[in-house]
């Protein structure tokens, strides 16, 4: 097997067409591509112009006439090196990458951002009591106080931005309407892991309260951590998702 | 006018539809996508090779090096699985646009 990528001979043709390879290697020259990619880049563009001259007599042209076509078609693009780099390299993050990973990982720093600047109920000193000694079930009204308070109002709007900010994000890089709700809702995941080591914290402090506070506080504190910012994401998702059909439906 | 990024989705379409029946090399892709339109759509290299490169580094295709009947080396490009996969969705979705247009194109009439 001939090893094609050492091979620098370009085709033999006749005098009248251009060496091909040279004219791609001097329009790729001031390119950012590497030596070896120049290389073959222009290997391949050279078989491609040999291929249109070659090509010329079945589409009525004479040699001239089909050398300048392709000389044109080598010329059209002045930045064609650049093109040829941003297509391999901005590319080589993959589909999956561009729709979920990343915009999650966004999203979740952002969020763990965004809390730590609200200073919650709950997590900042010296509120950061136990799940349910401080906040004793008992006090229901002090308890959605702390759920609807201004603060945590404010928090959960932003909450609502954040999700169709990952939704939109996800839908600019061409994902489907489960991806776009996926990255939308991805900080439920940190707010759920926070709950769980909340839980973790309060029993590690206090001991395991009697059932009832235990089953009331971890209600309302689900409801406090997970649910109603669940809720508030899945409200900046909904637009977009709701988009998605409606396009759908267009095409 | 067109979208850049409805010419861009048109185009991957065209190039894994060629791809889909056969590996081919660029400029073969080139002809095939313009003799199959009947000269409707036509790539040059500036449109066509980018395009090939980006569907490359997106693992829709793969190229390797070979040789023509005429013993010239030329970089085929094959549909990987994850390009074929990609096929049957994009024809569906063209198709829906191409149907949605044609109605609107009908209730005008």
């Amino acid at each position: 097997m001939p090893d094609w990528h050492n091979d620098r001979r370009p085709d033999r043709h006749a005098d009248w067409r251009p060496d091909w390879y040279e004219e791609a290697s001097r329009k790729l020259a001031s390119s950012k591509l590497s030596a070896a990619e120049r290389e073959e880049i222009s290997r391949e563009l050279a078989g491609y112009l040999d291929d249109l001259c070659s090509d010329a007599p079945s589409r009525g042209l004479d040699n001239s006439a089909a050398a300048q076509t392709a000389a044109a078609e080598l010329h059209e693009d002045k930045h064609l090196g650049a093109h040829l780099f941003r297509s391999r390299k901005e590319s080589a993050m993959n589909d999956r990458t561009k729709q979920l990973w990343l915009p999650c990982m966004a999203m979740l720093l952002a969020s763990i951002a965004l809390l730590t600047s609200f200073r919650l109920p709950g997590l900042s000193h010296p509120e950061y009591g136990t799940l349910w000694l401080r906040s004793g079930a008992a006090h229901w009204r002090e308890l959605f106080w702390r759920i609807y308070g201004s603060r945590n109002i404010a928090w959960l709007c932003i909450l609502s931005f954040f999700g169709a900010a990952g939704a939109y994000w996800s839908r600019r890089a061409r994902s489907g309407r489960a991806m776009q709700a996926a990255v939308g809702l991805s900080p439920l995941f940190l707010f759920t892991a926070l709950f769980g080591v909340m839980v973790q914290y309060s029993f590690d402090l206090d001991g395991v309260p009697a059932a009832n506070v235990l089953l009331a506080a971890l209600a309302v504190n689900a409801l406090k951590w997970v649910i109603i910012p669940g809720v508030a994401l899945l409200l900046g998702v909904l637009p977009f998702l709701r988009a998605s059909n409606s396009q759908r439906r267009v095409a | 006018m067109i979208s850049a990024n409805v010419k861009r989705g048109s185009a991957e379409l065209a190039i894994l539809s060629v791809l889909a029946e056969r590996p081919s090399h660029g400029y073969e892709i080139a002809r095939r996508i313009e003799s199959d339109s009947r000269g409707a759509l036509r790539f040059t290299l500036a449109s066509l090779y980018p395009l090939l490169y980006r569907m490359e580094a997106r693992g829709w295709l793969k190229a390797v090096w070979d040789e023509t009947r005429a013993g010239r080396a030329r970089r085929y490009y094959r549909l990987t699985p994850s390009g074929r996969k990609k096929l049957a969705p994009l024809r569906k979705e063209w198709n829906e646009l191409f149907r949605a247009l044609q109605r609107v194109g009908a209730d005008h009439a």
